[in-house]
């Protein structure tokens, strides 16, 4: 549906903010592109929408070769970080806009207003100005102005960071509800993890102007496929390590003179390979005494949390957080063991 | 908080200073007299019957007045695309262009009012109204653009790209989108520009000729001959038409917002 391939953008003359970029989102799909500030994702988004002219590569909508089409004849439906309601127009008036431009007039044009004010619940607030709504009615606004032309692909520009916590949650599963119910194909912008992983088909991570990793929202959060995916999907911990065994799908690593088993290592590691190994802070357990995969550290902080505990914890191979559920056995700054779950340590080489 | 004696003390000093030549204006405007005096002695509103029966200040007010309109018109119709220009694109020479549009601002009155003299007489064929159209226009420019461009920049680059995402271009961006948004700072201009021009001099006395003088050119014409309370009597007429000019603007634009 959405097809970009090889594409170059350069904001400054030599310098790609956007580099051999590929990207495919299907018919119907729910793509998040995910990363930090600068990481290109906004940049990818306002290609595809005509107001950044790449420096080469091609993007195709539908099949429609769309590099070179001016932004306003693309056909693809918009929705800003700050909503960009047009301040002197009525909501209807805000969401009729498209459809004007459209030469869509009359009643065909006033029952597609209603329908597309009916979807996102606003019945009635027709006649209201932006200014007299509040953050959330503005976004649904801005929602129901980019799908009531009916555009081959929608894009959303991180659209809940104006909104409160409460809020925020609350319209990421309208704006999904929406989605799912149009079929609409949709590139959705996001710096946050949670966020990304509610609301995606797949998620596509970026850093840098490159994608790091692309797969479905639980792939990502469970499998990171390098150090930046694990890091910015909040994995708290990671230690280095060497392989020495590889079979069966399971990787034996020495670490800090003690050996360890991780089990589902995706990458192509050989014995001496130099890796790193992260793990969750729910990966981890206390115990009393050493075990299979377990190390020696030191207690250092305990915090209770309500349903759980975070444990500081300190090891050979440096300083661990550790989270246990709040009815297990309770554990005093002093010596402990830490067991690391084999099935949940991921595995990937330094570079 | 209490505050010194030296906040009055100051405070006092620099209100006598700025209101009181103005204070002894009007006060002189009502004396019965026939020299400008103060304190006024008597009480009089000859001189203000005298201000309406002087043809020279009656045409010169309509000629004032016809100029600023117009002079400020087309000054904000020329402004506002470079406003837009500047503030929308990059260009090479866009420094170079933001210069010499604030030129008029910069170099003196009178060394634009002779520069332009100069220039008409040199390439002739200019009539005294278009010269002074034409030289009032390039004193106003410079206001238009920059006043327009404070308002553009305080418009939301993206509610324009999501006219253009909708399927507007440009031109019905600019006029359905942005023109709509950008009147309260369209008006102000309008306002600074006309009050400008009105009371022009330094330009306005090289451009001046026979038989068509502008409001201010006309006052000083009048006190190289006569030194009445008459003047006195226009002058308080003129302020009180600024103030209520710039107040209602204040009231209905915030004209403060945008200079």
């Amino acid at each position: 549906m959405l097809e970009i391939t090889d594409l170059r953008v350069e904001y400054e003359k030599g310098v790609p903010t956007l580099d051999h970029y590929d990207l495919t989102v299907h018919s119907g799909e729910l793509v998040s592109l995910l990363g930090p500030s600068g990481c290109g994702k906004t940049t990818t988004l306002r290609a595809v929408a005509g107001f950044v002219v790449p420096a080469s590569g091609q993007i195709t909508v539908a099949g429609r070769d769309v590099t070179r089409i001016p932004p306003n004849q693309r056909d693809i439906g918009l929705v800003f970080q700050s909503y960009a309601l047009f301040p002197h127009l009525t909501v209807a008036q805000n969401i009729a806009f498209g459809l004007r431009m459209r030469g869509v007039r009359g009643s065909e044009r006033d029952r597609r207003v209603a329908e597309a004010l009916k979807l996102v619940d606003l019945e009635g607030l027709g006649g209201r100005r932006p200014a007299q709504l509040s953050g959330g009615q503005q976004q649904r606004v801005a929602l129901a102005r980019a799908v009531v032309i009916e555009p081959q692909l929608l894009l959303l520009d991180e659209p809940l960071s104006n909104l409160d916590a409460k809020l925020r949650v609350t319209m990421r599963t309208e704006i999904r509800r929406l989605q799912q119910r149009l079929g609409v194909t949709t590139l959705y912008v996001t710096h946050d993890q949670i966020e990304a992983l509610a609301i995606s088909d797949r998620v596509v991570v970026m850093n840098q102007g490159r994608i790091e990793q692309s797969g479905s929202p639980e792939e990502i959060y469970k499998q990171p496929a390098t150090p930046f995916v694990a890091d910015f999907l909040g994995f708290e911990n990671h230690f280095a390590g060497t392989v020495t065994a590889v079979q069966n799908g399971e990787t034996q690593l020495q670490a800090a003179g003690r050996s360890f088993t991780a089990i589902h290592a995706d990458h192509d590691l050989n014995p001496g390979n130099d890796v790193w190994v992260y793990f969750r802070s729910e990966a981890a357990q206390l115990a009393a005494a050493p075990a299979a995969n377990s190390l020696p550290v030191e207690v250092l902080l305990r915090t209770f949390q309500g349903s759980a505990v975070e444990y500081v914890v300190q090891s050979a191979q440096g300083e661990f957080k550790v989270r246990m559920p709040e009815d297990q056995l309770r554990f005093d700054p002093g010596p402990a063991h830490l067991l690391l779950n084999p099935q949940q340590l991921i595995v990937m080489p330094k570079t | 908080m209490k505050r010194s004696r030296w906040y009055y003390v100051s405070l006092g000093i620099v209100y006598f200073f700025l209101l009181g030549p103005f204070l002894i204006i009007f006060a002189a405007a009502f004396g019965e007299e026939s020299t400008l005096s103060f304190p006024p002695q008597g009480f009089s509103l000859n001189w203000f019957a005298n201000v309406f029966a002087t043809e020279q200040f009656i045409y010169s007010f309509w000629t004032s007045l016809q100029l600023g309109l117009l002079a400020t018109a087309i000054a904000l119709i020329l402004g506002t695309p470079v406003a837009y220009a500047l503030t929308h694109f990059h260009f090479p020479g866009e420094g170079l262009v933001e210069t010499v549009f604030s030129l008029p601002i910069l170099v003196p009155g009178l060394v634009i009012g002779l520069s332009m003299l100069q220039f008409f007489v040199l390439f002739g064929k200019f009539n005294i109204v278009s010269g002074l159209l034409i030289g009032h226009i390039a004193i106003l420019f410079p206001y238009a653009v920059r006043v327009v461009s404070v308002s553009l920049r305080n418009l939301d680059p993206s509610v324009e790209e999501a006219a253009i995402n909708l399927g507007a271009n440009r031109l019905r961006t600019f006029f359905l989108i942005v023109l709509p948004n950008i009147r309260a700072g369209i008006a102000a201009a309008f306002i600074l520009g006309f009050i400008t021009s009105f009371n022009n001099v330094p330009v306005s006395v090289f451009l001046s000729g026979p038989g068509i003088q502008t409001l201010p050119i006309a006052m000083l014409s009048y006190m190289e001959y006569y030194f009445d309370p008459t003047i006195a009597a226009l002058s308080t007429l003129l302020i009180i038409f600024s103030i209520v000019l710039v107040q209602a603007a204040e009231r209905v634009l915030g004209l403060s917002q945008f200079v």
